[in-house]
C-alpha cells in the first residue's frame, strides 16, 4: 500500500467516529454499565435481592402472582417478570389513577420485598443505552436509529484500523506498550486494545446492525414473527347475563408448564381485550437464544393453546431477533461472560478516548489549545 | 489546508457533544410529562366514557395507514361488561370487522386505541366510539374533534 493510501484510510478512521464521538462515548459506556445492571442492581438495592438462606425451592410463577394479588387486591395483574434468579420476581400491577406498581417478591421465600413505582435502575440503563431516551413513536424511536446506526461506524472503523494497522496480528505475537511517553502510550494502547478487541467489536457491530435492520423492519410494520394471531371474533363468547368467565392467569401458568415442562418462566402477560391471548415466555436451556425464545399462547375464554413458541418454528429473521441479545448484552455464559462483556466495554470506551487524544494531539499539538 | 480541516474537525466534535444534550432533554420531558385535557364525558348507551388525546399532534402515519391515539376512561367496572370497543375519527363510525384496528385494549382501569383516521382532518370529522356489549347489542356515541 502506498504512503498516500494509508493516509487516505488513516483521515478516514478518524473522520468515522469524529463527528460521533460524543454520542459513542455514551453509548459505549451506558452499555458497559447496562451489561451489569442486574447485579448493580442486587448490590445497590436490598429489597431487589432474591436471598434463599435456608435453601428452599422456588415458588412457580403462578404462586406469585397470587402473592402480589393478595398484597394489592385493588390492582390487576399487567404482567409478570423474572430477569435473574438472584433478583426478586417481578408482578406488575395496574391501579385506579396511579402508575403501575412492581410487587418485588423473592421467589424462594414469597415475601413481598418492596412495592415500587416508576422507573427501574436496569429499564433506565437500557433506555439510555438502547435509545438515548428519545421517545418511541408508531413503530420507531429516532434515538433506536442513531445508536443502532453506530454499528456502522465501529464496523468501519475496526475496517480501516486494520487496514491502517500494518502488520497487525503481531500485536498478538508481539505485543508492546511503551509507557514513558503520553503520545507513544496512547498510540500502543490504541493499537493493542484495538487488535485484542476486535472480536468484541465485531460481535458488537454485527449485533448493532441487525438491530438497525430490526428498527427498520419495526418502522414499515414488516411482522416476521411467527406467534399466533388473535382469537377470530367468532372464537370470543357471547353471554346471556353476566360476563363470560376467562380463565386465571395462574391456570395459564399451570397450562403452560404442563405443556412444557422445564420452562423457565421469564414474561406472562394477560389479554389486553377479547381476542388477545395469554402469553407464557420463557426459555428450555438454550444457551445462544434470550429469555423469550420458548412459550405458549392460551385461548382465555377455553384455556386451550392456540400456539407455541419455539426456535425450531421460527423464520430466519425471528431467530435473529432472539439470537441477537445474549451475544449483545453478553449474557450467554452467565455472570462470567457479563463481566468479560462489561471489561471489554470500558477498553472500546477506552480506544475513544486514546483516539480522541492522538487526534487532538496531531492536530494541536500536546497542550496546545483546546479543540472544544 | 490543515488548518481549515482543523476547524471543520473541530465544528463536528462540538456537534457531536450537542448529541449528549438530546437524552437530558428527553430525560426533563419524562419527569415532565404534559398531557392534553380530557374531552367531555357522554353516555355511550348504558355506559359512559371519557376520551383524552395522547397528543395535540395531527394523525401519524403507520404501515399504509393513519392513526391518532387516545385513550379512554370507562365508568367504573364498566370495562368488564364490553366485548368489544373501537375508537374510529371519521364522518361516520366505521367497526372495521377484518382486523382489529382502533380496538380499545389495556386494564379495567384504563383503555387505549390506535384509531384510524384520515390524514387531514376536516370540521366533518369527530371521533366515534362504537361499544358491543356481552349480549351482542351495541351503543356508538361521538365527540367533534374541535371543542
Amino acid at each position: 500500500m502506498t504512503v498516500r493510501n494509508r493516509r487516505f484510510w488513516f483521515l478516514l478512521h478518524g473522520w468515522l467516529s469524529l463527528p460521533v464521538w460524543g454520542l459513542l462515548l455514551l453509548v459505549c459506556l451506558t452499555g458497559s454499565i447496562a451489561t451489569i445492571s442486574h447485579e448493580i442492581t442486587w448490590l445497590a438495592n436490598p429489597a431487589a435481592r432474591a436471598l434463599n438462606p435456608d435453601g428452599l425451592a422456588e415458588k412457580s410463577p403462578d404462586v406469585w402472582v397470587d402473592i402480589a394479588e393478595q398484597a394489592m387486591p385493588e390492582g390487576e395483574v399487567a404482567n409478570v417478570m423474572r430477569l435473574e434468579p438472584y433478583l426478586v420476581a417481578i408482578v406488575t400491577m395496574n391501579r385506579a389513577d396511579a402508575a403501575p406498581a412492581m410487587v418485588y417478591i423473592n421467589p424462594y421465600t414469597g415475601a413481598v420485598q418492596d412495592i415500587h413505582s416508576g422507573q427501574t435502575f436496569i429499564s433506565f440503563m437500557r433506555a439510555l443505552h438502547g435509545w438515548l431516551l428519545f421517545p418511541w413513536q408508531a413503530g420507531y424511536s429516532v434515538g433506536y436509529y442513531l445508536v443502532s446506526a453506530l454499528s456502522l461506524v465501529m464496523l468501519g472503523s475496526l475496517l480501516t484500523g486494520l487496514i491502517v494497522y500494518k502488520r497487525f496480528w503481531r500485536a498478538f505475537t508481539r505485543p508492546r506498550l511503551r509507557t514513558g511517553q503520553l503520545r507513544i502510550a496512547l498510540g500502543d494502547w490504541h493499537r493493542l486494545a484495538g487488535v485484542w478487541s476486535l472480536w468484541f467489536l465485531l460481535i458488537l457491530g454485527l449485533t448493532g446492525l441487525w438491530y438497525l435492520i430490526q428498527a427498520a423492519l419495526w418502522h414499515q410494520g414488516v411482522e416476521f414473527e411467527s406467534d399466533p394471531a388473535p382469537l377470530s371474533w367468532q372464537q370470543v363468547p357471547f353471554s346471556d347475563g353476566e360476563p363470560p368467565q376467562k380463565i386465571s392467569l395462574q391456570q395459564a401458568i399451570q397450562t403452560a408448564l404442563n405443556e412444557t415442562p422445564g420452562l423457565q418462566i421469564s414474561w406472562v402477560s394477560p389479554p389486553e381485550y377479547a381476542q388477545d391471548l395469554v402469553s407464557v415466555l420463557g426459555q428450555q436451556e438454550r444457551i445462544f437464544y434470550d429469555d423469550y425464545s420458548d412459550g405458549v399462547f392460551i385461548n382465555p375464554w377455553s384455556g386451550e393453546i392456540v400456539g407455541r413458541r419455539q426456535p425450531q418454528n421460527m423464520g430466519a429473521l425471528e431467530k435473529l431477533s432472539h439470537l441477537a441479545d445474549p451475544l449483545h448484552y453478553g449474557t450467554i455464559g452467565g455472570l462470567t461472560t457479563k463481566i468479560i462483556w462489561f471489561l471489554s466495554g470500558l477498553v472500546l470506551t477506552s480506544l475513544l478516548i486514546s483516539g480522541f487524544m492522538i487526534w487532538r494531539q496531531r492536530l494541536f499539538g500536546s497542550g496546545k489549545g483546546n479543540p472544544l | 489546508m490543515k488548518s481549515r480541516q482543523a476547524w471543520l474537525q473541530r465544528q463536528l466534535l462540538r456537534l457531536s457533544v450537542v448529541f449528549l444534550i438530546a437524552p437530558v432533554w428527553f430525560l426533563y420531558q419524562s419527569m415532565n410529562p404534559v398531557f392534553p385535557d380530557a374531552w367531555s364525558e357522554k353516555p355511550v348507551g348504558p355506559f359512559t366514557a371519557v376520551p383524552t388525546p395522547a397528543d395535540s399532534h395531527a394523525p401519524y402515519y403507520y404501515d399504509g395507514k393513519h392513526y391518532k391515539d387516545f385513550s379512554v376512561r370507562l365508568c367504573d367496572g364498566c370495562a368488564a361488561q364490553v366485548r368489544r370497543a373501537f375508537l374510529s375519527i371519521g364522518t361516520d363510525a366505521a367497526i372495521p370487522e377484518a382486523e382489529p384496528t382502533g380496538i380499545l385494549h389495556g386494564s379495567r382501569f384504563i383503555l387505549h386505541a390506535h384509531a384510524p383516521a384520515p390524514q387531514h382532518i376536516t370540521e366533518q370529522d369527530r371521533l366515534w366510539l362504537m361499544i358491543e356489549d356481552w349480549q351482542g347489542k351495541q351503543y356508538q356515541q361521538s365527540w367533534p374533534l374541535s371543542p
